[in-house]
């Protein structure tokens, strides 16, 4: 346990996990439900001709794989700082509330709007998440500290599901609830390039501000008060995180429904091999995040059961043993 | 003006008042003591100094300059403070730790004697073989001695150290009052929060003597911890022994009526 | 206070019982059920076509709302019920006729109360429609009607034109809620096939139901998409599919055909309706030279 040796797969962890998560991209764009002829499709592509190879690979395959990754990287990015400013291997990037404000966002905006896209869906659950967010902040206020923002989080949380639920039973067509529990357990299923131009530039800017705040929880480790006396402001960094979790989260929950563990096991994942510190682990989680919801796309593609498993369920499956061994360990350390 | 300077702090929480009017300078060089009863408004008075609680009254300067004025990492960078407690929420080693010390700098020219700092002050702080253990396998005083070494690597102007021999033993509680006396001779201005009057007549420069939220006494130890100022804030007698020429200062037993403190909700006899 | 309407309610309880059976018992001098219940949406429509007005005392309120139900008009002129026992026993029934899946708790009850309750299943091609229609009418005692049901069905059925043998089989994926699209051993499989369309969903061997991949509509190059709502529709995911640019990019493009789902939600005499909808668009497709 030298210092020395713990350094070099630090130091790797991040291009390796980098280049993991490019290739599964890659990889998830040969996949797919029918035989394509990629040497044709990409020919085809590349000389502009719409054959129905060409179109598949870039109007389906390609928005599809981009989408797993960007959709990873979210939910891996902001469950790490989640886990960071509320100093808790527990926490998820849901618990402020941002999930469950998207879809019901996602939800009122399908069902009871007029002029129907294929982008009213994740933007309704994108204005749902910008709205939980300023209700957040207006029922924690500035100064508000952890337990008031999870607290706060509980409200919206329970109440976007309330209202989920009452606005399927009151939605004008009769097999809406049936539809969105399926919705709801997350799919990359059919999303188009329209999707990833919506959803990159958002993200890319939560991102920003989720890696912005590494320096802050690096500092956070010590608690608040050694935090502020080493130059952070607490309500400027809960702004950037939370802000930042809310436009990562919030649109890939509006893209693909919710996608759950994510945001809490890759980050415990990876932890060990970072030495703990929050601020290190962002990155990593953001790739690792990647690596899993394309791994679980992939999978859920190529198992053969049919009908086919929804992304979510397929996270949760893989990731509910993790949260019972975290959980596990956090008991024995306790006696 | 140089130093580190308070004047008329009044600080409150909850509508209750925490500090009414308390004047102090913290020069470079010089080591002071904070004593006081619980409750006298020690963590409070120092919690201001570092910049972590603005006060509702009063004025809080460094080198003449306000508070008001100066960047948060500015101020980050001149104050190091060491909290009460020793809380490290994860699993990292002792080096990171203490390597957190040095977030004040980043992006700063001077931040390549990062590693250097980091270095010198597990050395200064007797850890460097513990430099490469998780925090949560160090025992309470292995653990202390890390987060002092974490302040140390701030290499601030100003020390503000909160009970830093709390959880020590004693040996370890005269090696950390030497270290921090050392530090204060090298230039910096050491604030500490003490408990153990004997530590703060022998160490100190100068003691600071709260109690409920009013400075009793700003004076040499000889002066501030006499009879009289001792029993009015403490409620005590206690012995005095001159040793090598040093006084050791020991509780010896309460005061009749046996806790006679000002307080709100209890009139004074 | 509480001693006295407790023994009311059981009071209350202890008459309803003997007066819904012997309402039952004096009913059918005949041997036809008097006062029929209908407890489903599908069964409701059955009931409607194929009893006396006199003698169906109540439909569900599903059938009454004309986007649901074929026959609404005729449907409102019935006291609608929601499938509570509460409303069911003091109509006195003689005859309950409910779904296999639907309203488990009040069947359990009625049965327990005496009440003769028949189930239907759903069927899983067209014979077994007609079979089901012939079944219920001879539960409500009128088989005569029934086998004329049947009769004007197939007739129906005969008049369509028959598709061009010469041409090519149209082949389409049906979308329903949630892209769900039915497969081989569904009735939805054996309407397509009745009425000239290859289900591309039964040769995906995605089982009875399963959700359709675009890629699988875009790669099969299907002629049509058969959609399960009107276009003015309630907005659905399945039809979100839809609005994605791949469909508006292929050429040429898959036609979109609208069945509603009333016509072929229940296995009744309308899925003749919905044959002769998709039979007709066959057909366009065929002379539009395609595929």
């Amino acid at each position: 346990m030298s210092g020395a040796s713990r350094t070099v797969p630090e130091r790797l962890l991040v291009p390796a996990l980098a280049v993991a998560a490019l290739a599964l991209t890659a990889a998830s764009v040969g996949i797919g439900y029918a035989p394509l002829d990629l040497t044709a499709a990409i020919t085809d592509a590349w000389a502009g001709r719409n054959t129905p190879e060409a179109l598949v690979l870039l109007e389906l395959r390609l928005p599809r794989a981009i989408l797993g990754l960007l959709v990873g990287m979210s939910l891996g990015l902001a469950g790490a700082a989640m886990q960071g400013l509320l100093r808790n291997p527990l926490a998820e990037p849901g618990i402020v509330g941002i999930s469950g404000a998207a879809a019901l966002g996602a939800v009122l905006v399908f069902y009871f709007g007029t002029n129907l896209t294929q982008l009213t869906l994740p933007l309704g659950g994108i204005a749902g998440a910008a709205l939980a967010t300023i209700v957040l902040f207006a029922l924690a206020g500035r100064g508000a500290g952890t337990t008031t923002l999870i607290l706060a989080g509980v409200a919206i949380n329970a109440f976007a599901g309330s209202a989920t639920a009452l606005a399927l039973n009151l939605a004008p067509n009769p097999y809406a609830a049936l539809e969105v529990v399926f919705w709801l357990m997350g799919s990359l299923a059919d999303r188009s390039l329209a999707h990833v131009w919506l959803a990159a530039p958002l993200m890319a800017i939560g991102w920003l501000a989720l890696l912005a705040a590494a320096p802050g929880l690096d500092a956070l480790t010590l608690g608040e008060d050694t935090a502020t006396s080493l130059g952070f402001r607490l309500s400027s960094l809960r702004l950037w995180v939370i802000t930042g979790s809310a436009l990562a989260v919030g649109t890939a929950v509006a893209v693909t429904g919710a996608i759950g563990f994510v945001g809490l096991v890759v980050p415990h994942l990876l932890r060990r091999l970072v030495g703990s510190r929050p601020g290190a682990l962002l990155l990593p989680s953001a790739f690792g995040g990647g690596v899993m919801v394309l791994a679980a796309d992939i999978a859920v593609r190529t198992s053969g059961i049919r009908p086919e498993l929804k992304l979510g369920v397929v996270t949760s499956i893989v990731g509910a043993p993790f949260l019972f061994h975290l959980i596990w360990r956090l008991r024995r350390r306790m006696t | 003006m140089s130093g580190l300077e308070a004047r008329g702090l009044a600080l409150g929480h909850g509508g209750r008042t925490m500090l009414a009017g308390v004047d102090l300078r913290l020069a470079s060089g010089e080591m002071v003591g904070i004593l006081g009863p619980n409750g006298a408004g020690k963590t409070t008075l120092l919690r201001a100094l570092a910049g972590l609680a603005p006060p509702m009254a009063g004025s809080l300067a460094l080198d003449g300059t306000p508070f008001a004025r100066i960047a948060d990492r500015d101020r980050a960078r001149a104050i190091a403070y060491l909290a009460q407690g020793a809380e490290v929420n994860w699993e990292m080693t002792a080096r990171a730790v203490v390597a957190l010390g040095r977030l004040p700098h980043r992006g700063h020219p001077k931040s390549r004697d990062d590693e250097t700092a980091v270095a010198e002050a597990l050395r200064q702080a007797d850890v460097p073989h513990l430099a490469d253990r998780s925090c949560a396998t160090l025992s309470g005083g292995e653990r202390a001695r890390v987060l002092l070494a974490r302040a140390l690597a701030v290499r601030g102007r100003f020390l503000l150290a909160d009970e830093p021999v709390a959880a020590l033993d004693p040996l370890l509680q005269l090696r950390t009052m030497e270290l921090l006396g050392s530090i204060a001779r090298a230039g910096s201005g050491v604030a500490v929060v003490l408990h153990d009057l004997s530590l703060a007549a022998r160490f100190c420069d100068r003691i600071v003597l709260l109690a409920g939220g009013r400075a009793l006494a700003d004076a040499p130890p000889a002066v501030a911890l006499g009879d009289a100022p001792v029993a009015e804030a403490f409620g005590i007698d206690v012995i005095r022994h001159l040793h090598d020429g040093e006084t050791f200062v020991i509780p010896r037993r309460p005061r009749a009526p046996p806790i006679a403190r000002s307080s709100d909700d209890r009139p004074s006899p | 206070m509480a001693v006295s309407a407790g023994f009311r309610a059981a009071l209350a309880g202890a008459v309803l019982v003997p007066v819904a059976l012997s309402a039952a018992l004096a009913g059918a001098p005949d041997g036809r059920p008097a006062r029929i219940v209908s407890l489903n949406l599908c069964t409701d429509e059955l009931a409607l076509r194929l009893a006396d007005p006199d003698r169906l005392v109540s439909v569900t309120w599903l059938s009454q709302d004309p986007r649901n139900g074929n026959l609404a008009e005729a449907a409102r002129r019935h006291r609608a019920n929601h499938g509570l026992v509460e409303e069911i026993l003091p109509l006195a029934p003689d005859l309950v006729v409910a779904g296999r899946y639907t309203t488990r708790h009040a069947v359990a009850m009625l049965k327990r109360a005496g009440i003769r309750v028949v189930e239907f299943d759903i069927p899983k091609d067209l014979t077994g429609v007609k079979a089901q229609i012939v079944d219920f009418a001879a539960a409500i005692g009128e088989p005569a009607r029934g086998r004329a049901l049947v009769a004007q069905m197939d007739a129906e059925l005969a008049r369509l034109a028959l598709s061009d043998p010469r041409a090519a089989v149209p082949r389409a994926f049906v979308l329903r809620p949630n892209g769900f699209t039915p497969g081989r051993g569904s009735l939805v499989d054996d309407v397509l096939t009745a009425a000239g369309f290859d289900n591309l969903g039964a040769s995906l061997d995605l089982g009875a139901y399963a959700q359709v991949p675009l890629e699988r509509v875009v790669l099969e190059r299907a002629d049509a998409l058969i959609v399960d709502t009107e276009p003015d529709g309630p907005p659905s995911l399945a039809t979100a599919v839809l609005t994605h640019p791949i469909l508006r990019a292929l050429s040429p493009r898959p036609r979109l055909i609208s069945i509603p789902s009333r016509l072929w939600t229940c296995a009744g005499p309308s899925v003749v309706a919905a044959i002769a909808r998709l039979r007709s668009a066959a057909a366009d497709l065929q002379k539009g030279g395609r595929p």
